[in-house]
């Protein structure tokens, strides 16, 4: 008797989601944590590929391999989901140090990571099935929406994760830098130059910083100058990178001369805004569509 | 405007609901119960409004500021039950839930000063905020079906009664999944990080897969009600810890920028 055949059950995928547990527990072991650093192109690419291949084809042999069309289907989100929260309820319990062992490493922790990928399975699954049936009725244009902007997401946001580049650029007034540095301490040419004219802070009465900007005269690749004051919330955009105002000298505070700006290079950022409008449509969707009900089985 | 008035509001406020509620128990006349009831809401919401203008800010920065927005949204997602379904007892209930949170606010007011660090400056800020209160209040009125479901009705549950908690959580999770969206759009224009399993974001998640979990097994399992009724109260839990029980969790308070 196949366990994953019709009528579908919530059991094999409970125990699916154990195994998957016990799985990563032995990788975790044997191999030590998930390796994000080596994750970046053209390795994430690759990876992006196997896994959609992997999709496609059980989307395309679900009726005739019962395991696949159980994949997608309502009785595998449910396991699938709650597997999930369990282990991002445990690493919302322990304190995110990683020093402290795995648990206070979850993102690097194989149970946690195999069981996100599983849910992300699920969720391509369903949105395929949504996506294949929008002919049908526009209703299932909500879930079609709901799932495909979560696995859009999930998966760009992880698999662009090494890809991205986080570096800071110290800045004192009147001199011209090109340099920053990456959290490692790596220098970096951002082939940007940038000029701190002024930094400004106003304050509270209190003394809490309300206000903190700099004007900076960008100059980009092309040669071509920009003037711009840099401020909270408001980043600026040149060539790729986006140049946020992100930390001053505190003890100076409003006398301060020195600026740190943050630039944030994220290739894969315009696909994760893609899947968030999506949900976002889904959700909005969701208000007048309501909960959609398959047969009682 | 000033916290000191907060107590008058509140009174006006509630003695209306209460008026509101009690026309509602006694079923005759649907349509004044619920202007009393909407009354009382505008009353509650101008003061608001008045904070709001005098603060120079939106009222959404500190823990009480929050319980504000809280008590208005779930005496309106009472309110919306009441006009769509009619239950007679639903206007009491989110009058006493409101109440419980103004009580809160009068012992327990946490007033702040009219600062707002730059972080919080952003046209984010509200929506993100409103947004989320919005939702906790709807799905505080699906909290309160699922234990009038488990405690009272039990085999006299009725399929409306379960549709009435589905449509409930439906409405709260659409407005959660906006809140975390928004949140995420925000953080990334204020400091280029979209998510960074920050203790809160962590919470986020776990109360958005928490409500998703009830919307798949209603779907996978539509007659086992009770079991889903069991969820609604997990996720509403998870929900209590994402607002405000994080501020005790020692997990949190070692690494997170949103403990306050």
């Amino acid at each position: 008797m196949n366990p994953f055949s019709k009528p579908f059950k919530l059991s094999p995928g409970f125990l699916l989601g154990g195994f998957l547990a016990l799985a990563g527990f032995l990788i975790q072991v044997l191999r030590g944590p998930v390796r994000w650093a080596s994750l970046v192109f053209p390795a994430n690419i690759a990876l992006l590929a196997l896994f959609l291949i992997f999709i496609l084809t059980a989307f395309l042999l679900r009726r005739r391999v019962s395991f696949f069309a159980w994949l997608g289907s309502s009785a595998a989100a449910v396991p699938s989901l709650a597997w999930t929260l369990v282990l991002t309820i445990i690493m919302g319990l322990t304190a995110q140090i990683p020093e402290r062992g795995w648990l206070g490493n979850m993102v690097t922790f194989w149970p946690f990571v195999l069981c996100y990928v599983w849910l992300t399975a699920v969720v391509g699954l369903v949105a395929l099935n949504h996506l294949t049936r929008l002919g049908r009725s526009w209703k299932e244009l909500t879930p079609a929406l709901n799932h495909l902007g979560l696995f859009v997401t999930l998966v760009c946001a992880t698999l662009g994760c090494s890809d991205k580049r986080t570096l800071e650029m110290t800045l004192h007034e009147g001199e011209t830098v090109s340099a920053a540095v990456d959290e490692n301490g790596n220098t970096y040419e951002t082939g940007l130059s940038v000029r701190l004219d002024d930094f400004t802070m106003e304050t509270y009465p209190n003394g809490m910083p309300k206000r903190f900007a700099s004007d900076v005269v960008v100059t980009d690749k092309s040669g071509k100058e920009i003037v711009e004051v840099i401020e909270v919330n408001k980043p600026l955009k040149v060539d790729g990178w986006k140049m946020y105002q992100y930390d001053y000298d505190s003890e100076a505070g409003p006398d301060s001369v020195i600026s740190v700006l943050q630039l944030v290079k994220d290739p894969w950022l315009p696909m994760v805004y893609v899947g968030i409008f999506m949900m976002i449509a889904g959700a909005f969707l969701m208000l007048f569509t309501g909960l959609r009900k398959e047969e009682a089985r | 405007m000033s916290w000191d008035s907060f107590i008058w509001f509140a009174a006006a406020a509630v003695i209306l609901w209460a008026v509101g509620a009690a026309l509602a128990w006694t079923g005759r006349n649907r349509k004044a119960a619920a202007l009393v009831y909407g009354l009382g809401l505008l009353v509650f919401f101008s003061f608001i409004v008045a904070m709001w203008v005098s603060l120079e800010r939106p009222p959404l920065r500190t823990m009480g500021e929050t319980r504000l927005w809280y008590s208005f949204f779930l005496s309106v997602a009472g309110m919306i039950v009441y006009s769509r379904w009619k239950y007679k007892w639903i206007l009491s209930f989110s009058a006493i839930m409101s109440l419980v949170f103004i009580i809160v606010n009068l012992l327990k007011p946490e007033i702040h000063s009219k600062a707002l660090m730059p972080a919080l400056q952003s046209p984010w800020f509200a929506p993100h905020v409103i947004v989320y209160m919005f939702s906790y209040g709807m799905l505080g009125a699906a909290t309160l079906m699922a234990l009038y479901v488990l405690a009272f009705r039990k085999e006299k549950t009725t399929a409306a009664d379960i549709a009435t908690a589905d449509n409930l959580v439906v409405t709260g999770l659409a407005f959660l999944t906006f809140g975390m969206l928004f949140g995420a759009l925000w953080a990334q224009e204020a400091w280029g990080t979209y998510w960074a399993w920050d203790p809160k974001e962590t919470w986020a998640a776990i109360t958005w897969l928490a409500y998703l979990l009830y919307v798949h097994f209603r779907i996978a399992r539509p007659k086992d009600w009770s079991n889903a009724m069991w969820i609604l109260l997990l996720a509403f839990v998870c929900l209590q810890i994402c607002w405000w029980g994080i501020n005790y969790l020692p997990s949190a308070h070692a690494t997170s920028v949103h403990v306050y």
